[in-house]
């Protein structure tokens, strides 16, 4: 069987004359089948060279065929020579009594007018054996895809009568059953032996379809075959049929169960074998097929095995995976133990559900201390736990999205292997993330440690949370919205702590510089308080006289940039001032000269006022980098702790970065900025990151300190326990570090006695 | 000339004498000598919160008294824990670029201190002074044994009768590294000649101190009592806190004692009772019941002082340590009146017998109350010693002499001396100009 293209030799005189009358070539006895998309098989009964110095073309009133078109050559020793040309003939050139002229070699062999079209299920009559499937197999491979004909249902129907006369030639058998052959997902046993390599085939009456090979000898459909559905593996596999009526098929398990029962950690349930059998194939699926993945995910999580430990201290070898999570970003976050005071561990290996087992790199473990370990084998014969029995690795591409539970082979010198189950190991990003950045105690953690492990999980798993971040926030308005256009809108985010909120509002309300120049806008990111929060404003806004202010209640818990990103998106004004609800102006008259100086000057994008502690030492007087003796750059306040009144802080002007605490800024430049960066956990950084963004833009950062405030500092960041005892400081800090190391370094050289 | 004091407290969080004093002249040296810096206190949280992200923080209004959070202080080897702490203060040291630090107590800084104000200043001349014998004495610094003996001095067997839990070679560890840290001090300060001659014994090299009196502000004086017709000088009055170390139940043993004999006197006691034990307090209102010419006047601010002085005829001194310079001492002559003391260490040195003042056993109620009764009965004694009273140096004395000891510490440096009045001239941040490489020191 070839494939040719149908040209004329080209520069030849006359080729457009009728050639076959004038040398008197034999007529061709032919079937033309056309389907009324225009494909047109055109079967010739006379012998086509199957490979040959020109190959054959047919010439239709004295032109060649326009492409494509392909070619079938059925001729072989001691049966009738045939050969079928298939084309895709929209303009309907071979319509009946055209004057056709085969030409092999670009010599004329034969010439006829063309016969009427008929049925198509005629091609699948008069056949030797074996021929229905080469058809079969040049229609649906070379044909389909040569002729983009793939999707033709009347081409499809005659596949399927083809591979139905094929399967019933008897060579190939049956797939059976394994699952509920009804189900959406089933499973079915294909014979393994003469199965080449090559596309799988799922034909029926409608249509022919690819599907995902079997893996041992199990295939996966998702969706019941039709009745008469048939399959075709690649050759020289023969065509198989679907034995749906197989006694029984209609009472066997949904794949869903027999995946459990496989999962199932005794092994116990009637469908535990055939699970077993079709765990393989259902893993490979749920790489590319996300309902595989969900039904064995489903199964593990429905039914967990415990988690395992080896912690006999009167064994030499011990240990345990006591996380292993999904980083929602293809990759794995491992937390463990191994005690081997006898050296008797070849290795560890990250072992799947359906036993295959992928090897963990020594290299991408980093070893940390375990305290809570030390007691427990403190006097075991064979020797302690050692100084750092932990381990934590990132595994950047080992996750598997038909795994929800992971379990640690620890390969023995000798061969053996032991095998501990880890606790469930997909779990919400937000759990798994806070759970990653409690895996070391901060004192524990290295440069090393932080950059290759931590941090690449905790990006990921902070990237999936704030995919997850979908819903607006619900914005209501209490008393009256400013009359003329406000000069500014104050932004106040509120978490938790609202002990503050009462004092803030009515300093603001009592103070005429605010009252009539601030649009207030409050952002409550703990929405569970909306019960408490919004009566509290409604009163207090009716209390105030109708002082106008607006409450955002955010969809869940995002944090601190983005209530205030949030925020800034419903203000009125075109200069924005974000305040946290625990500052509290030092006596009215505050705003005006914060506003002031970002009228003076265009050069400024934003500016921050003094803050105070609670007794009036100076708690910021603009921020400051500063780095420690790792080279690491951490953020300072200038003069915190200093007296209110103390020289340094009374001088104003530029300054490196100025807090969010109390940070004011044009809203044009907070927009071309992208607002605060929600990539930081928690609330850390944002402020700083915000003004070097500004700084990068060409933006300038002040610090006003005839602006006095109080800032009660930290009332609500240590509110979170996601913050305390975490490594969420260490990332943040490390995150901020990597983006502006270079950015800061050359701003501090500006400013040497910054601190 | 810029100055930084630092010293373990600030009076306004509690009242000290050293505190006071420190501050007094701090004060004294920026008001009227034109000095500026910076009054460095330590603290701790039983009296301030620490503040989130820095240990600083203001003690009141004042630009220029600062407080520092210094908690974790070992005070047997006089050392602080919180070492990035005290380096973190290293910046702020050489900000300021003072030409003196003056360092009034080792306490809460710690030794490790000296050093990390030496290196961050090392131009300035260094002066520290001994207000009391903790350098020396681990026992609170009172060279006073555990069985409330007076102590000569630090000795092997000495200190380890003290601290009988304790190694003996703790004892050696801590003069090493007291000794060895203060070797960065250009100039020892002893408000006595007592206790110079203690360190002096201890091993301090002499050359290197300088005696320089205490000081209190200059105020009017109360005037004498007036007497009604026939009336003696018998009121006595006790000044200062009520604990067992100032001889608070010596005094009350003595006036109880003064009664039974039938003497008519009263004895006023002011001072409050914070920080005592409530075993201590016991014995002191037992003893107060037993002695029914005596009253606890409780506690008293400094604006107060002058009046309740004007009530006394004689000032009493009951402490049972050999005590240093006592302010209150002072406190009594400013007001021209005279002081019954132990007769021994600072206080003897400063009230001298038979001419402002009389001596008397320390730590006997018995023969406080033999001083006592010759006090109210002797004709004429009061008018005589009264009279003989010398006014007490004030803080502008103080300064003044505190001045000449930095500009003779700055000599021997061999720097030149600071100008008087150097007005800062200080640039908008980050405009000012930075030296391309700093100049050879």
């Amino acid at each position: 069987m070839r494939r040719t293209k149908a040209e004329a030799a080209p520069g030849k005189p006359g080729a457009a004359a009728f050639p076959g009358a004038a040398v008197g070539l034999q007529p061709v006895e032919h079937r033309l089948v056309r389907l009324p998309s225009g494909v047109v098989l055109l079967e010739l009964n006379c012998a086509v060279p199957a490979e040959g110095a020109g190959g054959a073309a047919l010439l239709v009133d004295g032109a060649p065929l326009p492409p494509p078109s392909a070619l079938l050559s059925l001729s072989r020793p001691g049966a009738p020579s045939r050969a079928i040309l298939a084309v895709r003939d929209s303009a309907e050139l071979l319509r009946p009594g055209a004057a056709c002229v085969l030409t092999l070699g670009g010599a004329p062999a034969a010439a006829f007018p063309l016969d009427p079209p008929v049925p198509a299920e005629t091609l699948t009559l008069d056949r030797e054996a074996g021929d229905h499937e080469r058809l079969l197999r040049f229609l649906v491979g070379t044909c389909a895809q040569a002729l983009r004909a793939a999707d033709d249902p009347d081409l499809a129907a005659l596949c399927h009568s083809l591979a139905r006369a094929a399967a019933g030639e008897g060579a190939g058998g049956d797939a059976v059953p394994l699952s509920h052959p009804g189900a959406r997902l089933s499973a079915w046993a294909v014979p393994l032996a003469g199965g080449g390599s090559g596309a799988w085939r799922l034909l029926s009456r409608g249509a022919v379809r690819r599907i995902a090979p079997p893996e041992g000898g199990v295939l996966l459909l998702d969706k019941p075959p039709v009745a008469g559905a048939v399959l075709l593996p690649p050759a020289p596999a023969a065509p198989l049929a679907f034995q749906t009526a197989v006694r029984g098929a209609a009472s066997l398990p949904g794949l869903a169960t027999l995946a459990r029962e496989a999962l199932r950690p005794d092994g116990s349930g009637p469908g535990a074998a055939a699970g077993r059998r079709v765990l393989p194939a259902l893993l490979r699926r749920a790489r590319t097929d996300a309902r595989c993945a969900a039904l064995l995910r489903e199964a593990q999580l429905m039914e967990p095995a415990r988690p395992q430990r080896l912690n006999d201290p009167a064994k030499p070898v011990g240990g345990a995976l006591e996380l292993a999570v999904s980083d929602h970003g293809g990759g794995l976050f491992l937390c463990g133990w191994l005690r081997d005071p006898l050296a008797l561990v070849d290795g560890l290996e990250l072992r799947g559900p359906g036993g295959e087992a992928q090897p963990i790199p020594p290299a991408a473990l980093h070893r940390v201390a375990r305290p809570d370990l030390a007691e427990r084998f403190a006097r075991a014969a064979f020797g302690g736990a050692g100084l750092a029995p932990g381990f934590l690795a990132h595994l950047p591409a080992a996750d598997h999205p038909g795994v929800a539970q992971w379990r640690l082979g620890v390969r023995l010198l000798s061969g053996a292997s032991l095998d501990l189950s880890a606790p469930p190991g997909l779990l919400p990003p937000e759990t798994a993330r806070d759970l990653v950045l409690r895996s070391a105690h901060p004192d524990a953690l290295r440069p090393g440690l932080l950059d290759a492990c931590i941090a690449p999980a905790a990006e990921r798993l902070h990237a999936a949370v704030m995919r997850g971040w979908t819903g607006e926030p619900d914005a209501v308005e209490f008393g009256a919205a400013q009359g003329r256009a406000p000069r500014v809108s104050v932004v106040v985010p509120l978490y938790r702590t609202l002990r503050f909120l009462r004092f803030q509002i009515a300093a603001f309300a009592r103070d005429p510089g605010v009252r009539g120049a601030a649009d207030l806008v409050f952002v409550l990111d703990s929405p569970e308080q909306r019960h408490e929060v919004e009566p509290l404003l409604r009163g207090l806004s009716a209390l105030h006289g109708g002082l106008g202010l607006r409450l955002a209640v955010m969809p869940g818990n995002r944090g601190y940039a983005a209530a205030c990103n949030a925020g800034a998106a419903l203000a009125r004004a075109d200069t924005l001032l974000f305040l946290n609800s625990d500052v509290l102006p030092a006596a009215p008259g505050w705003l005006p000269p914060l506003l002031e100086p970002l009228r003076r000057d265009r050069a400024l994008a934003a500016i921050g006022p003094k803050l105070l502690f609670e007794d009036g030492s100076v708690q910021h007087a603009g921020m400051v980098f500063r780095q420690d003796a790792a080279g690491e750059w951490l953020n300072d306040h200038r003069c915190k702790g200093f007296p209110r009144s103390h020289p340094d802080a009374a001088r104003g002007g530029p300054v490196p970065a100025v807090t969010g605490a109390a940070l004011c800024v044009r809203r044009a430049a907070f927009e071309a900025a992208g607002g605060f960066d929600t990539g930081y956990v928690i609330g850390d950084f944002e402020d700083s990151d915000l003004c070097l963004k500004l700084r990068a833009a060409g933006g300038e950062i002040a610090y006003e300190p005839a602006s006095e405030l109080f800032h009660f500092e930290r009332q609500s960041v240590s509110a979170h326990e996601g913050h305390s005892r975490t490594l969420a400081g260490a990332y943040n800090r490390r995150r901020h570090h990597r983006r502006w190391d270079a950015a800061m370094a050359a701003l501090m050289a500006r400013f040497p006695e910054g601190a | 000339m810029r100055i930084l004091f630092v010293l373990h407290n600030h009076p306004a969080l509690q009242p000290g004498g050293t505190e006071a004093f420190a501050l007094g002249l701090f004060r004294a040296l920026r008001d009227r000598h034109g000095a500026e810096g910076l009054f460095l206190a330590g603290t701790t949280g039983a009296l301030r919160e620490r503040k989130p992200g820095t240990l600083l923080q203001a003690a009141g209004a004042a630009p220029d008294e600062m407080l520092v959070s210094l908690d974790n202080f070992d005070r047997f080897f006089l050392v602080q824990h919180d070492v990035h702490g005290l380096a973190s203060l290293a910046p702020l040291v050489a900000k300021l670029r003072p030409d003196v630090i003056h360092l009034h107590h080792p306490l809460l800084f710690g030794l490790d201190a000296i050093d990390m104000l030496r290196g961050a200043a090392p131009d300035a001349a260094f002066v520290a002074t001994l207000h009391d014998y903790f350098a020396i004495c681990p026992r609170e610094g009172q060279l006073l044994t555990a069985e409330g003996r007076l102590c000569a001095g630090p000795s092997p067997d000495g200190c380890r009768r003290c601290f009988p839990d304790r190694p003996a070679l703790d004892f050696s560890l801590r003069a090493l590294a007291v000794r060895d840290a203060f070797r960065a001090v250009d100039r020892l300060v002893a408000p006595s000649r007592f206790l110079r001659d203690r360190f002096v014994a201890a091993g301090w090299d002499a050359e290197r101190f300088a005696v320089l009196p205490n000081a209190v502000p200059a105020a009017v004086p109360a005037p004498p009592r007036p007497l009604p017709p026939g009336g003696r000088r018998d009121r006595f009055a006790v000044f200062g806190n009520i604990n067992r170390f100032k001889g608070t139940l010596v005094a009350l043993g003595a006036s109880a004692r003064l009664s039974r004999e039938g003497v008519a006197h009263s004895l006023a006691l002011h001072g409050g009772t914070a920080w005592q034990s409530d075993a201590f307090l016991a014995e002191f209102t037992a003893a107060l019941a037993a002695a029914p010419d005596a009253l606890h006047r409780g506690a008293y601010g400094a604006p107060d002082a002058a009046a309740r002085m004007a009530d006394a005829d004689w000032v009493v001194v009951p402490s049972v340590w050999w005590e240093n310079a006592p302010l209150v001492i002072l406190e009594a002559f400013r007001h021209g009146r005279p002081v019954i003391c132990g007769g021994v260490g600072g206080m003897a040195e400063m009230v001298r017998d038979g001419v402002d003042g009389l001596h008397a056993p320390v730590g006997d109620p018995a023969g406080l109350a033999a001083a006592m009764r010759r006090a109210a009965e002797e004709p004429g004694l009061w008018d005589r010693l009264s009279a003989g009273v010398r006014p007490p140096p004030d803080m502008d004395d103080a300064a003044r002499a505190h001045l000449g000891l930095y500009a003779d510490a700055l000599r021997r440096k061999g720097g030149r001396a600071p100008q008087r009045n150097p007005k800062n001239r200080r640039q908008p941040l980050g405009n000012r100009a930075r030296p391309v490489a700093a100049p050879p020191g």
